[in-house]
């Protein structure tokens, strides 16, 4: 098996019209890694948080600002009876979430994962305001399936952490991880697909209804 | 049928060009290169059409027999490299001389420069005129609806749209009813037309529905090769469209047989 | 999937008459085609972004063999396992093992291109696995055992009545008794059988859009979620990724993915863009045991060393096809293997071979619609003029066009001759086309006369005519 290996690199380096390269070409490009450049990022001009709603309203998700953290409990609470949708909901594990009291009415269960549960809420590491994106990490509280297998997937984002673009997520991730977690999920809008006669459809796989919910 | 022009009042110091006159319009279509040379003239050139030309090689070219593609490059270098200009109406054509001449001589010390230097001095016939002469409008009647295809080659390779419609847009008489997607490709492609023909059908067939829901009685473009490609497909599709070269507008000379057109 | 690009001029010919078919296709112009133009008039960097994603991987191609080191390192170090496979069968060996060592029965599979070109599916099966696809127009396909048409939209040909009574046949012994019509009633229904497939699989097996070298990451972009659910749920997990998929950054990731939503769909960011590295962490709540990449080469080292090299830049994003006139009336069948349109007519010869792929780089007008809209300007016209001197120089062309060309050639280098011998033909054929003005029929040329006439020329010839005025004169 490492004979393919070595197979394989000797063909590209002969591909290539030369040997391994030598350290100080190595170094050159473990630099460029560790630089990890920006490129040309597309300009935009509207305030970021009215761009994030718009693409995520674009987009089919539901998006609500709130001022402060205790008021999303209430939140919750309303979309989902305006959605008349199950009031059981998972959560993961963040801090963020944790200090919420939520009311007799809404049922809070242990995560599972075995597909049957209708609701989530999770919280996002940031957003991005470029794309009207959330992003979201795999950790010890954080399922990766709880963004995934519910029907109705609610997400929390603070609003100092709504970012302009994907590059400013990575130096944010950089910083708070000393490792690249797992799974890290980029998520602009609810599930679709256009598989059925090219037309959108809401729901294939993952959540049918995102709601993103602002707080700050 | 007026093909014949007389000889040129223009200086000696006015830019000389060679025609590269393309082997559809020689046996196809003389009145093309009539047309050519006549706006030529007009606008201030010296022309001369230098014997010793048949074939730019392009159906070699994207045959990929390069050997013989090569061959008739050198041909018209020889031809053709004492002109200031090399003009000629067809877009494929002078597209391959512009753009794929130094792509057939790459790595050739020798050669390479020489057609470096030639394919700087080469265009096509309408892009010549509205680019480097400057020209903005013609002197010529054409009393028709009109709608433009414009040719893969003019298009992308050289970069030709704006210019045969600002020519066109000063023909008196002349309404111009561009068509769905004029920049999707007729179905011509050399070889393919004939290699894939029911493919080549069908690409044709669409345009041609294009051309027939602009409402517009004329078929112009700059290539012969697409000209005779949907003249033939309208012909055997009843339509009755008429087809001319533009250059046979612009130059006033539209006044004899279409392409594909009888007696009747 | 057995190739049938040999195939091709009679493929082309029934697509050309399948009305299904030429209803979907007509749907391309005005779905992606035209998604693509807005997003291109609405991001003036856009032929910015294109030049820069070229250099990126033009630099990462000419040292690629260091930045395939650095994203193994990157995957080792995060606990996942790197196998090489320099050819498809040794990697359809190493994903069978892996699947036996990790004691699996069933799989579940993202979609990934490469997977089809080493023709997993059928070698799981073969070896007693069960496999079942979870992109939803895959999963169509699967049903109807049909390869995919399309690289980005795969049942693109597929309309929703057929659908419907695959799923009626298929769904029925599930419990799914009601033969639904709604489209969306089908995905519900499709989401419902193959969650259950999502919740008990044994192995996911999910492809990569890019493999980051800084981290060791894949990234997978999809809009239905499906390959999040493979790349999390199952306790193992495959990736299949060619040796061309590695870009050195996430920065530089960043920067394609503008461009591949765009160019593919129409849009700026697809609903999901998940970049996974190595099996869950220790403390992890979820996420796979095992994460292996099974890294292939299939020619690919081969074009790097060659004039095809630009074609390793391709991310994938299918605005060739959807671009392509040819591509646009005959749709992806016709090519006869996983790689259909332009992109399609430059590998499959690669890795098929020319014996077998010969007709798809001469299936082409060279009209160029799709190197104007490739995101990493692939020059696709060039490459496939290539891949005809290369037929030509192995003689693999039809003898009667070589003829005809050296025939033709050779009069052409004499001016004087062949100004002798077109006059008079030209004239003769004039004076025969005259009063109809073209010809139904015509010998040597019934390739043209079949589907259009052949107009008649105007007579004598330009330079006749030219010489004699001249001669006149003096």
């Amino acid at each position: 098996m490492s004979d393919t290996r070595e197979q394989v690199l000797s063909h590209i380096r002969s591909a290539l019209g030369r040997g391994e390269l030598d350290e100080a070409q190595l170094a050159d490009l473990r630099d460029r890694i560790a630089r990890h450049p920006r490129h040309i990022e597309p300009a935009f001009s509207e305030p970021p948080q009215q761009r994030f709603q718009q693409k995520l309203e674009a987009a089919e998700a539901s998006f609500v600002a709130l001022d402060t953290l205790p008021e999303v409990a209430a939140e919750v609470e309303r979309y989902l009876d305006a959605c008349a949708a199950p009031k059981h909901l998972a959560t993961s594990g963040d801090e963020l979430l944790a200090a919420l009291k939520w009311p007799e009415s809404i049922d809070l269960r242990p995560w599972l994962a075995k597909g049957d549960e209708k609701v989530s809420l999770t919280a996002a590491h940031c957003g991005i305001a470029e794309t009207g994106t959330l992003l979201l990490v795999s950790g010890e509280h954080n399922p990766t399936s709880l963004n995934f297998l519910p029907n109705y997937h609610i997400v929390v984002l603070r609003a100092d952490q709504l970012l302009l673009r994907m590059e400013d997520a990575w130096d944010s991730l950089r910083t708070s991880f000393a490792q690249m977690p797992r799974s890290v999920n980029f998520i602009s809008g609810p599930s679709k697909t256009a598989d059925v006669e090219q037309t959108v459809e809401y729901g294939a796989h993952g959540p049918r209804y995102l709601h993103v919910i602002l707080v700050g | 049928m007026a093909m014949t022009i007389p000889e040129t009042t223009n200086a000696a110091d006015s830019p000389h060009v060679g025609l590269f006159v393309t082997c559809l319009v020689d046996l196809y279509r003389p009145s093309v290169g009539f047309a050519a040379v006549k706006l030529l003239q007009q606008a201030g050139c010296r022309v001369t059409v230098p014997q010793a030309q048949t074939c730019c090689g392009q159906p070699a070219f994207n045959s990929g027999d390069d050997r013989h593609a090569r061959q008739l490059a050198i041909q018209v270098l020889n031809a053709f490299e004492e002109f200031d200009y090399i003009v000629g109406p067809s877009a494929s054509c002078l597209g391959t001389i512009r753009c794929h001449y130094p792509e057939m001589f790459a790595g050739d010390a020798v050669l390479l420069p020489r057609f470096e230097a030639l394919c700087t001095k080469s265009h096509e016939l309408i892009g010549f005129l509205v680019d480097v002469l400057g020209v903005e409008a013609v002197e010529a009647g054409f009393d028709h609806h009109v709608t433009y295809h414009d040719s893969c080659s003019a298009l992308r390779e050289l970069g030709i749209k704006s210019q045969p419609r600002k020519l066109l847009a000063s023909v008196s008489g002349l309404q111009l009813d561009e068509m769905q997607g004029t920049d999707i490709c007729c179905g011509f492609g050399g070889t393919f037309c004939v290699k894939y023909p029911e493919i080549s059908g069908r690409m044709a067939a669409d345009k041609v529905a294009s051309v027939e829901a602009s409402g517009a009685d004329t078929l112009l473009s700059a290539d012969l090769g697409c000209l005779l490609n949907l003249a033939g497909k309208m012909r055997r599709e009843g339509k009755p469209t008429r087809v001319f070269h533009i250059a046979e507008v612009l130059a006033n000379m539209a006044d004899c047989k279409a392409i594909g057109e009888g007696d009747d | 999937m057995q190739p049938h690009s040999r195939d091709f001029r009679a493929n082309a010919e029934a697509a050309l008459r399948e009305p299904n078919l030429q209803a979907a296709l007509k749907q391309l112009e005005l779905g992606f085609v035209a998604g693509r133009q807005r997003c291109y008039e609405a991001l003036p960097e856009f032929e910015s972004l294109r030049d820069r994603a070229k250099d990126i991987l033009d630099h990462t191609l000419e040292n690629l063999d260091a930045y395939l080191l650095e994203y193994e390192a990157r995957v080792l170090e995060s606990g996942g396992k790197l196998h090489w496979a320099s050819t498809p069968a040794e990697a359809r060996e190493i994903v069978i093992r892996i699947c036996r060592d990790a004691e699996a029965k069933t799989v579940i599979r993202g979609k990934s291109m490469v997977g089809e070109e080493i023709g997993i599916n059928d070698a799981l099966e073969a070896a007693g696995f069960e496999v079942t696809e979870t992109d939803l127009g895959e999963y169509i396909l699967q049903l109807a055992k049909e390869p995919p048409s399309h690289i980005v939209a795969p049942a693109i040909h597929k309309t929703k009545d057929e659908i419907s009574d695959l799923f009626l046949a298929h769904h029925r012994d599930l419990g799914f008794t009601q033969r639904q019509t709604e489209r969306s009633a089908l995905v519900n229904e499709a989401r419902q059988v193959l969650r259950e497939k999502f919740l008990t699989a044994d192995v996911g097996m999910t492809g990569a859009n890019f493999l980051i070298a800084e981290t060791g990451s894949n990234v997978i972009v999809t809009n239905e979620g499906n390959g999040d659910l493979t790349s999390t749920l199952p306790r193992v997990q495959i990736v299949t990724a060619a040796i061309d998929k590695v870009v050195p950054t996430l920065e530089d990731a960043s920067l394609l993915l503008r461009l591949l939503g765009r160019s593919a769909t129409g849009q700026e960011i697809t609903a999901y863009t998940t970049f996974t590295t190595g099996p869950r962490r220790e403390r992890d709540a979820d996420g796979p045991d095992e994460y292996h990449v099974v890294l292939i080469d299939n020619h690919r080292s081969e074009m790097l060393g060659s004039e095809m090299r630009p074609m390793l830049r391709c991310i994938r994003c299918g605005a060739c096809m959807n671009h392509c006139p040819v591509y646009g009336r005959i749709g992806g069948h016709a090519y006869g293997w996983v790689y259909p349109g332009p992109m399609g007519s430059v590998l499959t010869p690669l890795m098929l071979g020319l014996d077998e792929a010969g007709h798809l780089p001469n299936a082409c007008t060279l009209n160029g619609r799709c190197e104007t809209v490739c995101p990493v300007k692939i020059p696709l016209p060039t490459l496939l003029r290539k891949l005809r001197s290369r037929q030509h120089l192995q003689r693999q062309n039809s003898s009667l066009a070589r003829v005809a060309l050296s025939l033709w050639t050779w009069v052409a280098l004499r001016p004087r001759l062949y100004q002798m011998l077109t006059w008079p033909a030209m004239s003769l054929l004039s004076r025969l086309g005259a009063k109809s003005g073209g010809f139904r029929h015509m010998p040597l040329a019934s390739g043209w006369t079949r589907v259009r006439d052949l107009p008649a020329p105007q007579g004598s010839t330009f330079q006749a005519r030219w010489q004699q005025q001249q001669r006149a004169r003096k």
